[in-house]
């Protein structure tokens, strides 16, 4: 009894050292900042930066606690719209990737299995190289006198069609948005398919369904755990990209991101760019909400 | 209710030959089973005649039709795979239903078809569970269900009874007879286990190596096994090396080295001077010490060198002179019987005229 007690003390003891520090690393660095965001997003913006002092000695500057910056997000359209547009973005470059990615995953899961590794590596490949610098190669690719943007351009002149300019456009955003997250989706989607059981095709198969049904029956339904988890891994981080609508996008390509980093770097307004994380952040959790909820439906084949 | 033939079948992968030159008929309702150890090629003819792999030389013929240019979800063949293969993100009744699905049944008929299936394989309260909720011999059930529901000319049977634990597995030995006498379909089973075998089938096709070593039904591949391997692979049997010394009208004269002469039945074509071996089942050697045994025509001296007491049985390991171990079974019928010989008690052993078999190499 007493061996038992001291045994169960030395496992706990083992728990806490063991997830203590990532605990208090979170605690400390992510907790505790979101925290100071979430009562900044309750202050006036500091003359120069920062923030108002909550008493000040002037009662003439603005000073204290407000709900000025929501007031001031919900009365301009023009902040809606582009949390409206930062979702479409989020959303076509997730369908994209999935449609990209699900043939992939699929060729890869049903190679021999020495070649599996192989091709899974060089899914992750570009990873080995910087992630602007791979954004940045994509502005060579577009830009005007590129080969690509000339082809083009020529096709479309062959038919009578002006000319376009693919850099600096919604465009160029997108390919830039599904290129550096292509790989976010290809992993879960492999790493499930990889799994399926191929006694189950053989089974269809032989019970009559032709390769259309094995794949709408079989596969595709037993891939939902894969298909959610890749869209969270895509559109999450698409939602507060601020990188690639930076480089890739023209003037009018701002997203959440930019809009965000926007008021921290040059308007210095940080409750409003706080309040605008939060509202990212809220968003961000109802997906993931939905999400798991959908998903949830496939937890107990998977 | 269909007829199966497979006609100079082989299958090569690379340089091993699979299924060397198989010809077969499985007439119409019958239950018959492919039987032989692992890599024998039994289950490369499953899966050739389900479709899933093609012959390289031969045909596998339905009905008269040739199958070659049939794809497996075009056969009316269905199988019920080893380890059952149910779909797991479908309740019993859509995975029983799938087939009729697939086939297009019109909404009506596949109710009640989905119900008549679920009925008679007892799983009507289990309809809307899914696979993972299920027993494995419920599963089992499901996976012959699905197999059946869309009545199919022939069903394939997959060594169904593997993935189950001895008792559920005799159970369920059972339950096949029943169903397979009640739906009157041609079943093929594959086993390597030869007790599920000779049980369930009417017949019998052993497999070594790619060829068929017998075609039989179970009683008669069990009493006269045409070859070693056949006799070998059927229950138990003691093999003593042997030389025809007379072949007469009624009987055999053999021959056992430093053992002396045995007395078999007659072997058609058997001559004086051919080497194979004797071959005698163990249920058929009386162990005694008194005259009883002794007037029999074959009776040896030995020695108990082990006994295994297994209930309903005792089985016997006696020494016999020139070193040879024959294995005997005795039935406890007697009370106190299991313990009549001890290990190292000298005992006559011996057997009728009639029994046991010469086999030529």
């Amino acid at each position: 009894m007493n061996k038992d007690h001291k045994s169960s003390r030395a496992v706990r003891l083992g728990k806490w050292l063991v997830s203590g520090p990532p605990f208090v690393y979170l605690l400390w660095f992510f907790v505790l900042p979101s925290l100071i965001m979430v009562l900044a997003s309750f202050r006036y913006p500091g003359e120069f930066g920062g923030l108002a002092p909550l008493a000040a000695s002037d009662p003439n500057t603005l000073q204290g606690v407000t709900l000025e910056t929501y007031q001031f997000f919900f009365s301009d359209f023009i902040y809606s719209y582009v949390f409206l547009k930062s979702f479409l973005v989020a959303l076509a470059t997730t369908l994209i990737c999935l449609l990209m990615a699900y043939p992939l995953a699929l060729l890869i899961a049903r190679s021999p299995k020495k070649r599996r590794d192989l091709m899974v590596l060089l899914v992750i490949l570009p990873f080995a190289s910087n992630f602007l610098i791979r954004v940045y190669a994509w502005m060579i690719i577009l830009g005007p006198q590129a080969a690509f943007s000339q082809t083009i351009n020529g096709l479309l002149a062959a038919l009578g069609v002006a000319p376009v300019h693919l850099l600096f456009s919604p465009f160029a955003v997108l390919v830039g948005m599904v290129y550096v997250h292509l790989p976010f989706m290809v992993l879960p989607l492999y790493t499930n398919l990889e799994k399926h059981d191929p006694a189950l095709l053989d089974a269809a198969q032989d019970l009559g369904a032709n390769a259309w049904h094995r794949f709408w029956r079989v596969t595709f339904p037993l891939s939902l755990p894969g298909i959610f988890s890749g869209s969270a891994l895509v559109f999450i981080p698409v939602l507060g990209m601020f990188a690639i609508p930076d480089i890739l996008g023209g003037t009018g390509d701002m997203l959440i991101g930019n809009l965000i980093k926007e008021q921290f770097l040059s308007t210095r307004d940080w409750p409003f760019g706080s309040t605008l994380s939060i509202m990212l952040t809220l968003a961000v959790l109802l997906i993931v909400w939905i999400t798991a909820r959908l998903g949830g439906r496939g937890r107990h084949y998977a | 209710m269909a007829r199966l033939e497979l006609r100079n079948i082989t299958r090569r992968f690379g340089e091993f030959v699979a299924v060397d030159d198989v010809s077969l008929t499985i007439e119409s309702g019958e239950f018959f089973t492919l039987l032989g150890p692992s890599g024998c090629g039994k289950t490369t003819i499953l899966r050739m005649i389900a479709g899933f792999d093609l012959p390289d030389a031969g045909q596998v013929l339905l009905d008269g039709r040739d199958l070659a240019d049939t794809p497996p979800e075009n056969r009316s063949i269905h199988t019920v795979f080893q380890n059952f293969a149910l779909f797991p993100h479908m309740t019993v009744a859509q995975n029983i239903a799938f087939p009729l699905k697939m086939a297009r049944r019109p909404e009506a008929e596949m109710r009640s078809m989905l119900h008549d299936a679920l009925e008679q394989v007892h799983l009507a309260d289990k309809a809307n569970a899914y696979p993972h909720e299920l027993s494995g011999g419920q599963k089992q059930r499901v996976a012959l269900a699905r197999g059946l529901v869309n009545r199919p000319h022939l069903l394939l049977l997959d060594e169904p009874l593997g993935a189950l634990d001895a008792k559920l597995r005799e159970e369920m030995q059972v339950d096949l007879i029943d169903l397979q006498r009640d739906v009157g379909i041609t079943f093929v089973f594959v086993t390597h286990a030869q007790v599920e075998a000779l049980a369930l089938s009417h017949r019998i096709a052993v497999m070594n190596a790619g060829r068929i070593m017998q075609m039989d039904e179970p009683a008669r591949l069990y009493s006269s096994p045409r070859n070693r391997f056949v006799a070998d692979f059927i229950g138990n049997i003691n093999q003593l090396n042997a030389q025809v010394v007379e072949a007469a009208h009624g009987h055999l004269r053999l021959s056992v080295a430093e053992l002396g002469e045995i007395i078999a039945p007659p072997l058609p074509g058997a001559a004086a001077g051919d080497q194979g071996v004797y071959a005698i089942r163990p249920e058929q050697v009386r162990i005694g010490v008194h005259d009883e045994v002794s007037e029999l025509k074959n009776h040896f001296d030995g020695e108990v060198h082990s006994l295994l007491f297994q209930g309903d049985v005792s089985v016997y390991k006696v020494g016999l002179a020139n070193g040879a171990m024959i294995e005997a079974l005795l039935p406890n019928s007697a009370s106190g019987r299991a313990q009549l010989f001890e290990v190292g008690d000298a005992v006559k052993l011996g057997w009728r005229h009639d029994a046991g078999m010469f086999l030529r190499e």
